[in-house]
């Protein structure tokens, strides 16, 4: 008798167990149905989207790619906002392992790119904030022997020339400096990196109208101070 | 509106962000005013240079640099999901909790399955009666041949045992019967409580017979209600292994009357008392001498019950010492104790 309750028990708690299963793989496969139509969508607008999927599937050479495909706009992003190339460097390092460690929160809304070039803006703030306590004296691309200069393209017809042009982005660079923090991120985003509105929006999370008035405001004061650095235009 | 306020205006104007009525007031302006047109013109210079910044090459060890860290903090990740998920001192006592409910399990099923496996395990076919003789301490006087001592048995073991299970279980029970004589009543008593106590957790109908006869027990008194209704025999249901219910349920005899016949010679009279039930009619005839005392059991039909009473008493001096409930027809098992008297 005791046999043939544990027989019943157990035949109940198998047909339960495959209902609560059945129930279970239906929800799953709707849920990938609708996750691969998100898929689509998301591979259709973001050239990255396909790498991110890798990278959150652990393949870290996936990411590789994403470094390769961003690394220079990250960088110059970093070096105009901050004006020193070796803490640009450093920002760019950082902002990647961020981005690799928070990759399984990216939900798609914007692009990759963007969610990235937020990531880029943030730290450079975070490490510009804490280099201006950490030492009075910064370094501008000017100042330094080795610097960005490596990087120039070496067209100029003479070195009379390449040193002029030279001296004149090094105070570019010091007029860029001397900006609020957020007309900085504005005019380098918009007039150097030649983001769109909608794209800066998106990196900065701020309405294009703010953005406008930021960028109007950040152009006029780097008139003023060009004009004050380098006499006449 | 004054050159300050055309000059803030002139970025926005640049970029043709300016409601169509400014455009018509700074440009009314700038066509008046020269120093707002060199602001124009050194506003779009501006933007020109900061345009023509030169864009800086990222450093060939910096890609392998910011992998070298991603896989850091990779194998960090991973090294510590390992530590949650997978380390030996949650490892261990997770496998050591399995065996553990494994084994109880086995246990608890090995239980609920044990007494229908003893059955399993007892009904298979052992050796057939086998001369059961050898097995029985005989008299000096020489009983029949003919005679089986597994029919000595009390009319209870023949409920208990059907045909089948008597011929294949007699040795085994006649071997434990050789132990069980000795015993004296109230051990054998308790064992038969227990036995029945057996039977009752399994959940075996033992039949209105049985209850009857417990009844029948009863009446008599406790100091001879064993022995002298079933005799040592009875002991041999009480150490016999427990028979299935089927088996049970087959049996047909009902226990009967028991006769007290006082002779002279009982030796003597052992074969005439046979005689007397074998022309009756019975079956299954047993007899038994011990001490002086014999025992005579057979399967009688029911109306044949007063015809051996009359020619018993041609024998000797006849006494029914125990009367069963009658049914109305069938076989009923009768016992007749020779005893020596006047």
């Amino acid at each position: 008798m005791k046999v043939f309750n544990l027989y019943i028990a157990s035949f109940l708690w198998y047909e339960a167990a495959r209902d609560s299963i059945d129930h279970l793989r239906g929800t799953i496969s709707c849920a990938r149905m609708s996750k691969t139509i998100e898929d689509r969508k998301h591979a259709l607008r973001d050239e990255d989207y396909e790498i991110i999927l890798s990278c959150r599937k652990g393949d870290v050479e996936a990411f590789g790619v994403l470094v390769e495909r961003h690394q220079k706009k990250m960088l110059n992003m970093a070096l105009r906002m901050t004006g020193d190339y070796d803490e640009a460097c450093e920002i760019v390092q950082e902002a990647f392992l961020a981005a690799y460690r928070a990759i399984r929160k990216f939900r798609g809304e914007a692009k990759f790119s963007s969610w990235l070039y937020g990531i880029v803006v943030n730290v450079s703030k975070t490490r510009m904030k804490q280099t201006a306590q950490r030492r009075q004296k910064t370094v501008s691309i000017g100042d330094r022997a080795d610097g960005p200069g490596d990087c120039l393209t070496g067209n100029e017809a003479s070195a009379l020339e390449a040193l002029e042009k030279k001296e004149i982005q090094a105070k570019v660079q010091h007029c860029i400096n001397t900006l609020d923090e957020e007309h900085r991120e504005v005019l380098v985003l918009r007039d150097i990196q030649g983001f769109s509105y909608d794209e800066i929006a998106d990196i900065l999370n701020a309405p294009e109208g703010t953005i406008k008035s930021r960028l109007f405001r950040a152009r006029g004061a780097m008139k003023n101070c060009l004009k004050k650095n380098l006499g006449e235009l | 509106m004054d050159c300050k306020h055309i000059e803030e205006k002139l970025p926005a104007y640049l970029e043709g962000a300016l409601p169509p009525e400014e455009v018509k007031l700074v440009e009314g302006h700038l066509v008046a005013c020269p120093n707002c047109r060199l602001a124009l013109e050194h506003l779009v210079k501006a933007g020109k240079l900061v345009r023509e910044l030169d864009e800086a090459e990222p450093p060939p060890w910096l890609k392998q640099r910011i992998m070298e860290r991603v896989r850091e903090e990779r194998e960090r990740r991973e090294g510590f999901l390992r530590r949650l998920f997978y380390p030996l001192h949650i490892k261990l006592p997770a496998t050591a909790l399995a065996t553990v409910m494994i084994a109880v399990f086995a246990v608890y099923i090995f239980r609920a399955v044990e007494p229908e496996t003893r059955y399993l395990h007892q009904t298979p076919s052992e050796p057939t009666t086998a001369a059961p003789e050898k097995s029985v301490t005989k008299p000096p006087e020489a009983i029949p041949p003919k005679v089986t001592v597994p029919e000595v048995r009390s009319e209870k073991s023949r409920i208990a045992v059907s045909e089948a299970d008597r011929e294949s279980g007699g040795r085994r029970i006649l071997s434990e019967e050789k132990e069980a004589l000795p015993k004296p009543a109230e051990q054998a008593l308790a064992e038969r409580k227990i036995s029945e106590r057996r039977q009752a957790a399994r959940g075996v109908a033992t039949g209105a017979e049985e209850q009857q006869a417990t009844a029948a027990k009863r009446a008599l008194p406790p100091a001879k209600k064993e022995e002298v209704l079933y005799g040592a025999a009875m002991k041999d249901e009480v150490q016999a292994p427990a028979v299935p219910a089927k088996i049970r349920a087959a049996a047909t005899v009902r226990p009967g009357d028991v006769f007290s016949l006082y002779v002279r010679d009982p030796a003597a009279v052992m074969s005439d008392v046979e005689r007397v039930l074998v022309e009756s009619g019975a079956r299954k005839v047993t007899r038994e001498f011990r001490d002086g005392t014999g025992i005579v059991t057979a399967e009688i039909e029911v109306g044949k019950k007063k015809e051996i009473f009359e020619k018993l008493k041609s024998l000797g001096d006849v006494k029914e010492t125990r009367k069963a409930p009658e049914p109305p027809a069938g076989p009923v098992a009768i016992k007749i104790e020779v005893f020596a008297g006047p």
